[in-house]
């Protein structure tokens, strides 16, 4: 029962929003993550990329407290995942049972669960929350569909409606743009642009190397362990490349920059596969 | 008419039939609302075992002269503890774990059984179920029972909501996962000794999942899906006492019979899911159909190299762009076993090309006739 009375954690404001620190995970002996360290200051928005099986969703489980490291640690604003309601995670879209009966409506106040508390129902203020939440995602006039009655990105919206009415101060996607046209693209970076002005940081697993390093502050190159974390300038070096995708990469250079191809896609479908 | 009321009255002159009812009723509304969770959760399995491994504790209270929903309890909770014991470490898979713990009590709860001496018919009614001989008592446990299963439905709903739509959510939001998951197999094992008497551990799984699956194929909204799936046990319930009175059937698989029977119902005639449904389409789809259907994204070369050998070969072809069209995108799924595998290529006599290659494709062209060069009359003829 004690787990029932835990508190929400309070904030540290002179804590980053995210601190990891070697960071390792073994799955049956062999390592999923190998000693990651890294720090996010405020309001930057970083696009972590990496073959598939490189641990990115790994890293945004245990970021989420929804995993235990199998050894070092992971501070948000100043105290373990464990403890905190404002961590959002949003899941591949083929990690989600959109047969579920469930209206649009529905999934954003499951964001609003944990806030109510036990024994109460939604209120007034809280469906409005759940409105607003909507419109900023650009849905409110779908609340009542199902949820596999959606396109790909109006799902993905919702899920972010859902972060949104959490009030989450740390927000961690997994592979948000894949499949996603370019309307629907924008539409995610016109939200993760307010969650910017708001100062609350943004992690996003793509596989997508062209947006990473046009649309996003950092880029953090991963491959069972961190080989590269910085501006998109300082990450996306050749060696890095190289490291992080070894021979599933071809890279053109030319007068204006370098121009990168991987045959990695789509890591979910093969999960699925 | 009156020979219809009369047909429809004359079982209930009895007061045992008039209990029998009730315990019906009762067991037949309660265990299909919680059954709701299980369908969802794909606990089935679980939910059948449970029911089987009470039955040592359902024994023992009774010899004890205990409640018999106390050892229920007991048991209930131990083996879910021990099952949860047994994967922990990833030692074995759940399912057996669960195996093994289910086969292991129920063969207890025999054994003592059998230490006794009216053995044979004792157990009958364990396992099938007596509801003829509910007394005024047991109605009263019965009730209780659901009662209680009801309340921890309703003070929990949003909470269980969230642990069957999405674990992973319900840990990141810090719900309390594994209290929740114990809360439910506690309401489980209650229901399950609320159902006992009217239809027994062998067959109160149908309870539980069969007019749960059938509200599932009507509805898209879980409190609609908890009302109809209760509205089915109900009908079965009173149906099934019916079948039971009239026909001289054993009244626990009448009304398993009838809730199985209306599942059929509405898996073969359920707007847009059915098989009556799906069928009509079909036939309709394949009367209008003959243009060639490619389900498509924008950004995948295989589906542009398609495009060029249709357009190629003068192909009547309609594009789907399945990120825009969420109904296409489930059809694509369904199609390639939950895959967005594009392009997905349906023809007009029904085939279906999965990323053809382009000899493949144009194979398949050639075989319904697609002419080589333009084949109708065109201006620069």
């Amino acid at each position: 029962m004690s787990e029932l009375l835990v508190r929400p954690q309070t904030h540290d404001p002179a804590a980053p929003p995210l601190l990891v620190n070697r960071l390792s995970v073994q799955f049956n002996g062999t390592a999923a993550l190998r000693e990651v360290s890294f720090t996010l200051p405020a309001g930057q928005r970083v696009a972590i990329v990496g073959p598939n099986g490189a641990g990115k969703t790994t890293l945004l489980r245990v970021i989420a407290g929804a995993m235990s490291p199998t050894s070092g640690s992971v501070e948000i604003y100043g105290a373990r995942p464990g403890g905190h309601v404002c961590i959002a995670y949003v899941p591949q879209r083929s990690q989600v049972d959109w047969r579920f009966p469930v209206t649009v409506a529905d999934v954003v106040m499951m964001g609003r669960i944990r806030r109510l508390g036990l024994f109460r129902w939604p209120g007034r203020s809280d469906w409005a929350l759940v409105r607003q939440a909507l419109a900023r995602v650009g849905m409110d006039d779908l609340q009542k569909r199902q949820i596999g009655e959606l396109s790909g990105g109006q799902q993905q919206r919702v899920f972010l409606a859902q972060a949104l009415a959490q009030e989450a101060e740390l927000v961690l996607l997994d592979e948000p743009l894949t499949g996603l046209d370019l309307p629907s693209q924008e539409a995610i970076f016109r939200l993760l642009d307010e969650l910017r002005q708001q100062g609350i940081p943004v992690l996003v697993a793509t596989h997508d190397l062209n947006l990473a390093a046009e649309r996003f502050d950092r880029v953090m190159l991963l491959n069972r362990r961190l080989i590269a974390f910085g501006s998109p300038r300082e990450a996306f070096t050749r060696e890095h490349l190289a490291a992080t995708y070894g021979g599933h990469i071809h890279m053109l250079a030319d007068s204006g920059g370098m121009l990168v191809l991987t045959d990695t896609c789509c890591e979910g479908d093969e999960e699925a596969a | 008419m009156n020979g219809l009321l009369a047909w429809m009255a004359e079982p209930f002159a009895y007061a045992f039939m008039v209990r029998g009812l009730v315990a019906a009723l009762i067991v037949g509304v309660a265990c299909p609302v919680l059954g709701t969770y299980m369908v969802l959760r794909g606990m089935a399995f679980l939910g059948d075992a449970l029911a089987h491994i009470i039955l040592p504790g359902v024994v023992i209270a009774f010899l004890l002269g205990w409640p018999l929903s106390l050892g229920a309890l007991i048991v209930g909770v131990a083996a879910a503890l021990s099952i949860g014991a047994l994967t922990r470490r990833g030692a074995i898979r759940e399912d057996a774990a669960i195996g093994v713990v289910f086969a292991g009590a129920f063969a207890l709860g025999i054994a003592l059984l059998s230490a006794q001496r009216s053995y044979a018919v004792d157990l009958s009614h364990i396992l099938f179920g007596n509801l003829l001989g509910v007394t005024g008592g047991d109605l009263w446990q019965m009730a209780g029972l659901a009662v209680l299963v009801l309340l921890g439905v309703g003070a929990f709903y949003k909470e269980f909501l969230v642990l069957s739509f999405d674990p992973v959510l319900a840990t990141t939001l810090r719900l309390p996962v594994g209290f929740l998951h114990n809360l439910l197999l506690v309401l489980i094992a209650l229901v399950i000794v609320a159902s006992i008497q009217a239809v027994g551990v062998a067959l109160v799984l149908a309870m539980l999942v069969t007019p749960a699956s059938a509200a599932y194929l009507l509805t898209r909204r879980l409190p609609v899906m908890m009302v109809l799936a209760a509205g089915f046990g109900a009908i079965g319930a009173v149906l099934g006492l019916y079948l039971s009175y009239y026909w001289n059937i054993a009244s626990g698989p009448a009304i398993v019979l009838v809730e199985t029977a209306l599942f059929l119902l509405v898996f073969g005639l359920a707007p847009g899911r059915g098989a009556l449904w799906s069928w009509v389409r079909g036939r309709a789809a394949a009367a209008h159909e003959t243009e060639i259907l490619v389900y498509a994204t924008a950004r995948c070369g295989e589906c542009s190299r398609a495009r060029r050998v249709l357009e190629a070969r003068q192909a009547r072809y309609r594009w789907v762009d399945i990120d825009r069209d969420a109904q296409a995108a489930a059809y694509v799924r369904q199609v390639n076993r939950g895959l967005r595998s594009v392009p997905t290529i349906v023809f007009p006599d029904g085939e279906v090309l999965v990323e053809p290659t382009a000899a493949r494709l144009e194979a398949k062209l050639d075989q319904l006739g697609a002419p080589p060069t333009p084949a109708e009359p065109s201006g620069a003829h």
